[in-house]
């Protein structure tokens, strides 16, 4: 049936907007974002995603304050309103296409946070130049999805028990639509891939003004991994994408054609210390940059591989919130621990320093290993 | 190309919402709409397809006044803006139009620098609860490349003005009414006939063989509306309640009811007691009577009346039926425009072949209620039962 959607000329297939390509029950539409600040005291991730398929809407945020991670998260059912972007007491807004948009989540009774902050960029953002893709054994799709990312500024304040803080950062955000991997999730369709890569980094950055983006996945067999080819690469080459993009309506940004990095892996490959990656545009400029992480956020928090909330199924209208010790190695482990089947490439993000020569900037870093 | 567009949740391809994954030349996105004078002095109608996949909008306008139907036809080339996406701005050449409000309200403006002079600045409230096609239309192509056009109509009234031949009409809610309609499609036609099998069609949305009719109308009462279309072949079994078989006769509809009500539409399947007349020594459409059923085998009989002699819009005009219209590349910017003498039947008879050929205004009476609305009719001889062998 005809909605709002509908009566705009942005029909991408012959269907009703509420509807989308194929029926897979995995199609997701979702913005994140993660922020910082320079002093590592405060780091924040949230997402807000539909999931036509499912008629559903999930939301959720994780602040890390004072060594403990609160989470909050919540669902809804959609009907007919798949860009309204709110789900109980979280919601996003575009203030303006890819320059502004607002978070904000509620204050609600037993609830320890509550935020508003604004994400400003002023860099165009980076896309990749075709699907993510990803296949096991050649059949099940893992992933078929667009994504973009933009770096920038966050400005705000958070509710955390009572307090009032004023909060200033630095981060990203990222925008992705289409298929994504939640197998497992869904038992007994078929066998689970054994994984999604053999190595993965996820990096995004901005640095003197530059904003960076890349993910880089190497393939499990390494017989041909010192080719690279994009992320829809299926060959077994080093799947690799990014780039590099400048101020709104300037050049456009500079493709990343080579990555080489030096990872000192912590917690089994789930984090990173101190490490160091050399950037290769298609220029051949080369960007040789230090990454020292100033916190960590757990992915769990936000619903994946959750035992309770299980990411992108229909779950009606629901809501939660939790605190997690992360002096607590107990409590740490149990957000590393996925018994769910959630296949999540990232199980943690890191808030990190930058620095190229004596210029520093801040960026998100996550990997798998 | 990421535009301002993928910012938002309603991706239905992991594209860009500006590119279409599914290459398909042919694949549309289109607003149309019919603004009527009660008194029969003015129609007023416009196409807007967009077709993403080959980088054109294109606009086709028709103002009938009086006896004269003036057409005007543009076509643009789609052009990166910045983040824009020229997918929704649809201005082209002199005309434009918005959507103010999803479903409830759309203003579509054609400025006087063209060749003839024309102007108006509409505006359409809904005022009938929006109906859809039961099922896509499956028009009637090639087997071998099918389409699928979704579907739904807004029956409303208007506001503004027009200004046509040096008189200049204020346009209100209770002088003028109509509707507009949304379609998106893999839509084919005259363009791709030489590329694929003979067809029994023309590729037409509508099947369109001997024996024939064809009518689509919306129909307001201040209490009620009705949208149906048909295409019935005399003799042939007939399929109510979807658009989407074409091997005989097929029929959907509903009933609506005013917007600010909560009452559920009901879906009309079928119909009964086809009367259609001519105007005198013409294959005109001049009146008609029909009686629509429901899905509870509730019957409706109608009757209609062409407002005035001359009330029919050609969507000749539009570009439908042309060569090189709707869909067909004609350079970054190209125009044309003619205009029709609706008075002298024999200088349009060889484009408006079918009978009873047009999209007509006509008066509405049910029961004791009168109305007013839009009749898309035409029908393929042999007709006997009405003289036409």
């Amino acid at each position: 049936m005809a909605t709002a959607l509908d009566d705009y000329a942005i029909h991408q297939i012959v269907e009703n907007m509420e509807l989308v390509e194929g029926r897979n029950p995995r199609w997701t539409d979702e913005v994140w974002f993660h922020a910082g600040s320079a002093d590592g005291k405060l780091n924040i991730s949230a997402y807000i995603g539909v999931y036509p398929q499912t008629a559903t809407m999930d939301a959720a945020v994780s602040v890390v304050i004072g060594g403990k991670q609160y989470n909050v998260r919540a669902s809804r059912i959609v009907n007919g309103d798949r860009d309204t972007k709110q789900v109980d007491c979280i919601s996003a807004e575009i203030i303006e296409p890819f320059k502004e948009w607002q978070f904000i989540v509620e204050e609600k009774e037993n609830q320890p946070i509550s935020l508003k902050i604004s994400f400003k960029s002023l860099n165009q953002p980076i896309e990749v130049s075709a699907p993510v893709q990803h296949r096991n054994d050649g059949r099940q799709l893992v992933w078929d999805q667009w994504r973009y990312v933009q770096t920038g500024n966050f400005q705000g304040q958070i509710q955390h028990e009572g307090e009032t803080i004023a909060f200033s950062g630095s981060g990203a955000k990222e925008r992705a639509w289409g298929i994504r991997p939640i197998l497992g999730q869904i038992p007994n369709l078929g066998r689970i891939p054994e994984s999604i890569g053999k190595q993965s980094i996820w990096f995004s950055a901005e640095i003197d003004n530059e904003s960076f983006w890349f993910w880089k996945i190497e393939p499990s067999d390494q017989e041909h991994a010192n080719h690279i080819g994009n992320l829809s690469d299926t060959t077994g080459r080093t799947k690799l994408d990014g780039g590099i993009s400048g101020p709104h309506g300037k050049q456009r940004p500079s493709q990343i054609v080579a990555i080489d990095s030096k990872l000192n892996y912590a917690k089994n490959g789930v984090l990173i210390d101190d490490s160091q990656v050399t950037i290769t545009d298609w220029n051949d400029s080369i960007y040789e940059i230090e990454i020292h992480p100033l916190a960590t956020l757990y992915a769990k928090g936000l619903g994946y591989g959750h035992e309770t909330f299980r990411h992108i199924e229909y779950k009606g209208v629901q809501y939660e919130n939790e605190e997690y010790d992360l002096t607590s190695n107990t409590q740490t482990d149990s957000l590393i621990e996925n018994s769910t089947g959630h296949l999540n490439p990232f199980i943690a993000e890191q808030f990190c320093e930058l620095k190229i020569g004596k210029t520093t900037g801040y960026g998100i870093v996550r990997v798998s290993n | 190309m990421l535009t301002e567009l993928d910012e938002h949740f309603y991706h239905q391809t992991p594209n860009p919402v500006d590119t279409i994954r599914d290459a398909d030349p042919r694949f549309v996105d289109q607003h149309w709409f019919q603004c009527m004078d009660l008194n029969g002095r003015f129609i007023v109608g416009a196409n807007w397809p967009i077709w993403p996949n080959t980088g054109i909008i294109e606009n086709g306008q028709i103002i009938v006044h009086g006896d004269t139907q003036y057409n005007l036809r543009y076509s643009r080339t789609l052009e990166r803006d910045g983040y824009k996406s020229d997918r929704v701005n649809q201005k082209v050449g002199p005309a434009s139009m918005e959507v103010i409000e999803p479903l409830k309200k759309a203003r579509f403006l054609l400025g006087a620098d063209n060749h003839w002079g024309i102007s108006y600045d509409l505006t359409m409230e809904t005022y009938l609860q929006p109906v859809q096609t039961r099922t896509p239309i499956h028009f009637a192509g090639p087997e071998t490349l099918p389409g699928v056009l979704p579907y739904f109509e807004l029956m409303g009234r208007w506001e503004g003005f027009l200004k046509v031949d040096g008189t200049e009409y204020e346009i209100n809610h209770e002088n003028t009414w109509g509707q507009r309609d949304r379609c998106w499609a893999s839509l084919g036609g005259e363009r791709w006939q030489g590329w694929v099998p003979p067809s029994t069609s023309t590729g037409n949305v509508s099947p369109r063989r001997a024996g024939r009719i064809h009518w689509h109308s919306h129909i307001q009462f201040e209490d009620i509306g009705f949208w149906w279309w048909m295409d019935e072949f005399i003799g042939e079994p007939r399929l109510g309640g979807t658009l989407a078989d074409n091997r005989g006769g097929h029929f959907d509809g509903a009933i609506t009811w005013p917007v600010n009500e909560q009452r559920e539409q009901i879906r009309l399947v079928d119909f009964a007691d086809l009367h259609i007349e001519a105007q005198s020594g013409t294959t005109k459409f001049q009146s008609a009577s029909i009686t629509l059923i429901d899905e509870y085998g509730e019957e409706y009989p109608l009757e209609f009346e062409i407002i005035s002699p001359n009330a029919t819009r050609h969507i000749r005009g539009e570009g439908y039926g042309s060569p090189t219209f709707l869909g067909g590349f004609q350079g970054d910017w190209h125009e044309e425009y003619d205009k029709y003498d609706l008075s002298n039947f024999e200088s349009y008879k060889d484009f408006s072949g079918a009978v009873w050929d047009g999209e007509h205004a006509v008066n509405a009476i049910y029961g004791n209620r009168l109305g007013m609305g839009h009749m898309e009719m035409s029908g393929i001889p042999p007709l006997p039962q009405w003289g036409y062998i």
